[in-house]
């Protein structure tokens, strides 16, 4: 009994952690305590914590789940998605149930060769949608993946995200003024807007959204916090730059 | 417009890896992300104000996300949260910021208020569709 909710925990754990909406961390919960018999159920999650109760023939069990790590792994929340949908039909022990939990957390992300790579790549993107030009493009390339070498570097140490997104959006405007000749080139900015884009919180914001539509009201409006701090502390770092250097006459 | 739809996919598919979405699913993403720039560019083309595009543009990425997320059995964000970086009003927000920075506030405020709407609009357009699959699903099931 203790082990059927510690996994139905876990479960809701590894949705949230990597990004998954708050109410798919509940059905989870609810899917496989459900799957090995446990009828009585309450779950409850939010982004920083999931509560789940139980009551099976009398005997109330309860457990909490603090979260602190915060990430984006859309494949692992898939992965723990397709997990509760085979427990459902198809009846595992705790045992083994546990072993694929644990495989899933401990899923790798892409490299990270390849997620500089792509990084590049969508900046060099981005510089195009924003009407930039062939010098735009190969500046793009150089400060995106700069930019997430960075942001690499700065989440090993462990700062906190508001500090992440500040000094992140800083580097890559004084990367994009380096990388356009010390702003010589016209409209400079658009390389620096353009790295800036891979650390817009989309996924936070498209959370935040489908949270509070799902009435998860606690767990969209604290998103939106987040969100709306992210996008504040970008603004922050860049535009302190970038007055900086318009200052400068650059 | 057509060049452009492409690097927005090539844009969307780039940042779908930054979200660790694999085979497949970041190439249809990536394609999502390509079709709401589209819509955008196509109703802004055609006269109309920035955020009935994105409006329209969110409702189409929804119905698709929901639409993949049935087939490929995997959920609906990781066709959703790439695909609409591109058409989020990030430019516009730092244009309000720069300018609230720089003292002028008439122009930030205009940057500000828009920026709202669009960002409004895109939300609207992701409840409505969400909702409405809900309920249909669950009408579906029940017969």
């Amino acid at each position: 009994m203790g082990e059927i909710i510690e996994l139905a925990c876990r479960a809701g754990k590894i949705i949230v952690e990597n990004g998954g909406e708050t109410y798919r961390a509940e059905d989870t919960m609810r899917y496989v305590c459900a799957a090995f018999g446990v009828d009585e159920c309450d779950c409850y999650a939010t982004p920083t914590t999931i509560i789940i109760s139980t009551n099976h023939g009398g005997e109330a069990l309860s457990r909490m789940m603090r979260i602190k790590k915060r990430g984006v792994d859309l494949h692992k929340v898939e992965l723990v998605n397709q997990f509760s949908r085979t427990i459902a039909r198809q009846p595992m022990d705790a045992a083994e149930a546990e072993a694929v939990l644990a495989e899933i957390d401990g899923a790798p992300p892409y490299r990270l060769s390849v997620s500089v790579a792509a990084a590049a790549c969508g900046t060099a993107a981005f510089t195009v949608l924003f009407g930039g030009c062939v010098t735009h493009f190969l500046s793009g390339i150089v400060v995106g993946g700069i930019l997430r070498l960075l942001l690499w570097h700065l989440n090993q140490i462990r700062l906190d995200y508001f500090t992440i997104n500040l000094l992140g959006a800083a580097a890559a405007a004084v990367c994009g003024w380096l990388f356009s000749f010390a702003g010589t080139l016209v409209n400079w900015w658009i390389i620096a807007f353009a790295a800036i884009m891979q650390m817009v919180p989309g996924l936070i914001f498209t959370n935040a959204i489908r949270d509070s539509a799902a009435g998860d009201l606690v767990s969209g409006s604290s998103r939106g916090v987040e969100a709306f701090s992210i996008v504040t502390a970008l603004a922050c770092g860049a535009g302190a730059v970038l007055i900086l250097l318009g200052r400068l006459g650059g | 417009m057509i060049a452009k739809t492409i690097f927005a996919v090539i844009a969307t598919a780039s940042f779908g890896i930054l979200f660790n979405i694999r085979g497949l699913n970041l190439i249809l993403a990536g394609i999502n992300g390509g079709l709401g720039y589209l819509i955008v560019s196509v109703s802004t083309a055609g006269g109309a104000e920035t955020y009935i595009g994105m409006f329209l543009a969110s409702i189409a990425m929804t119905a698709l996300a929901e639409i993949l997320a049935r087939y490929r059995k995997a959920p609906a964000t990781v066709f959703l949260a790439a695909a609409l970086i591109p058409i989020v009003p990030g430019g516009r927000l730092f244009n309000f910021v720069l300018h609230l920075l720089e003292g002028d506030y008439q122009t930030a405020a205009a940057d500000g208020i828009t920026t709202l709407l669009e960002a409004g609009a895109i939300a609207v357009g992701i409840i409505a569709v969400s909702s409405f699959t809900k309920v249909f699903l669950a009408r579906i099931r029940k017969k």
